[in-house]
């Protein structure tokens, strides 16, 4: 199988997706926004579109891929602040093999992928979608299209909460997740976790769910988006540094 | 609270807390949480009394706590000596002058603002000047109910979670006049427990009644707009590593407890957006379906579903 995987430059989605397909003997290629590929996007089974910040640019990218694909191909977006919809719309010659995904970090222990069609698909581009998760080892989970789909939803809502709670002083970093581990037996607190999915990529689900329902309940915490605006956006400045204690 | 001795090592535990045995603990309520944090402070050495209102609740609060440490032995957990002689560190009483000298007061009344303000009243005149006056509830303030005491500063959050014996987390909640030497008594005690504290503000819902709303909020607009069902939201929420999805939770916790707890921080948050609940938990609880405890809820239990 080729696949190409498009990105933001520090998104760690297309790498691991890469190094996974690469595991199983499959082409991936991780490519730059600029990068000039199409021979490559011709001989492609699927293009996958993990950008999530920038919506514009993934369908910049779409607009600029999806051409050189083959017909039985698939065009596989990344769903975490964006529809499937609102992508495929962008689709100039077929928008029916696009086909949306949510896979929030971290992946590696994951064995199920979300997968939405379009309300334009055709179908025709399923079997695709689903050989290329089975490839990496993951099932594909059916749901219907939307913004941020299950996980990337449920997850930027406990980490808006948190970042409410912190901005508010209502505790600190570590206590707001060691409270969310221990009471509740989250896998992590809500803070590392916006961390390891990018404060950067959170704030975007948030804002994305805001435009589309048009409701105060997404609006994101002034905490979390001067930290974005100031580049904290996780994985290399952690709040806390202290390592949560498990029970 | 007598000084604790110095230990052989001959570092100082002076400022660490005092031989559980010489702090004598009070419990007023003695239903699932006094019973469960009754059972965690005999366990932990504290002579305790479990105060209740009539003789057959805090009888019945003794026995929960003996068949659980009792089953505990049985399975070989710990010995039945050590129950006997946690057993014997409980008095239980329908007298709350038995309050009298205690050191600390955790109060697991029923979540209703009269009684825990009476209850409160009462305690102070009982109780000594220095005695602390925790209170478990989960979602009235540390504020109100200390509102009734001519010394606020005596009063704190001690919030366990259910079954207290079990869930390690306490948040240790600071009212507005709580005084420091009160959070760091209860840290300390806390901690000699076996628990882990976590200190939060006097906020409705404090950390995680508040923090965890989005887990279900969301699950229920996702399956409201029909992203998807019960079961397919639940399982992709396992399958990112908690341990129970939405649905199957708020089944085991009680539609309606799960219902009115988003209810009161949804109201303590004075209508905020972001803690509506749903119609659906109405419906839920309208119709009767409030989970495991009946049968059927989100899924349908007596059918085997699930
Ligand atoms: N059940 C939970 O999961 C849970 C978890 C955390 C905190 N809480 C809080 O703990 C408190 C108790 O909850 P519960 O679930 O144990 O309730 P419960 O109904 O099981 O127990 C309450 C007990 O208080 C007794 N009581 C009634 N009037 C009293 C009075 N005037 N003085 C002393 N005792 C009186 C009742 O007889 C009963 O035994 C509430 O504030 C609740 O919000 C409950």
């Amino acid at each position: 199988m080729n696949v190409i995987l498009l990105g933001e430059a520090d998104a760690q989605l297309p790498l691991r997706i890469a190094a996974k397909l690469e595991a199983h003997r499959h082409r991936a290629i991780v490519a730059s926004p600029d990068a000039h590929l199409e021979r490559e996007t011709r001989e492609a089974d699927a293009v996958v579109d993990c950008w999530v910040t920038d919506a514009a640019a993934k369908l910049a990218a779409l607009g600029r891929y999806e051409r050189w694909l083959r017909r039985d191909a698939a065009y596989l977006t990344c769903c975490h602040a964006a529809s499937a919809t609102r992508m495929a719309a962008g689709a100039g010659k077929a928008p029916g093999r696009v086909v949306g995904f949510a896979l929030p970090a971290p992946i590696d222990d994951r064995k199920l992928v979300e997968c939405a069609l379009p309300l334009q698909a055709t179908g025709a581009a399923k079997p695709a979608a689903e050989a290329l998760w089975r490839a990496i080892g993951l099932e594909a989970v059916w749901v219907d299209d939307s913004v941020g789909l299950i996980m990337p939803r449920i997850l930027a809502g406990l980490a808006n909460e948190a970042f409410f709670a912190l901005g508010e002083g209502l505790a600190s970093a570590r206590d707001i997740d060691r409270a969310m581990q221990l009471g509740t037996r989250y896998p992590r607190g809500p803070l590392a976790w916006a961390e390891v999915m990018g404060l950067d990529q959170v704030l975007a689900c948030l804002d994305a769910l805001a435009t589309e329902h048009g409701e105060d309940r997404y609006r994101a915490a002034p905490l979390l988006r001067r930290r974005v605006a100031a580049g904290r956006t996780g994985r290399l400045d952690a709040l806390h540094p202290d390592e949560v204690e498990t029970a | 609270m007598a000084d604790a001795s110095p230990s052989p090592a001959g570092e100082t535990r002076s400022n660490e807390a005092p031989a559980a045995a010489e702090t004598c603990i009070g419990v007023a309520g003695a239903g699932t949480m006094g019973a469960g944090i009754a059972q965690v402070l005999i366990w932990a050495g504290h002579p305790v009394r479990l105060y209740d209102i009539e003789q057959a609740y805090v009888a019945r609060g003794r026995d929960q706590i003996a068949s659980f440490l009792r089953r505990g032995a049985e399975k070989g957990r710990h010995s039945s000596e050590a129950v006997d002689s946690a057993l014997a560190r409980l008095t239980i009483t329908t007298d709350l002058a038995d309050m009298a000298g205690v050191d600390l007061v955790i109060e697991a009344a029923p979540e209703r603002i009269d009684i825990k303000h009476e209850l409160f009243r009462n305690l102070e005149r009982v109780c000594g000047a220095e005695t602390i006056l925790a209170t478990n509830t989960s979602t009235l303030s540390v504020a109100l109910i200390a509102s009734v005491l001519e010394r606020p500063e005596r009063a704190c959050g001690l919030h366990f979670f259910n079954p207290a014996p079990l869930m390690p987390l306490v948040e240790i909640v600071r009212g507005p006049a709580t005084a420091a030497r009160v959070i760091e008594t209860v840290t300390r005690l806390a901690q000699a427990w076996g628990k882990q504290p976590v200190l939060a503000e006097d906020a409705p819902g404090f950390i995680v009644n508040r923090v965890a709303r989005p887990f279900y909020g969301e699950g229920l607009r996702l399956a409201g707009e029909r992203v998807a069902d019960y079961a397919t939201i639940d399982r992709l929420a396992r399958d990112a590593g908690f341990p129970m999805g939405p649905f199957e939770l708020m089944d085991l916790i009680g539609i309606d407890v799960n219902f009115a707890a988003a209810s009161a921080v949804f109201e303590g948050f004075f209508g905020d957006p972001r803690f509506r609940p749903h119609p659906i938990q109405r419906a839920m609880v309208e119709s009767g379906r409030l989970g495991r405890k009946t049968g059927r809820g989100y899924y349908d239990y007596a059918a085997g579903d699930a």
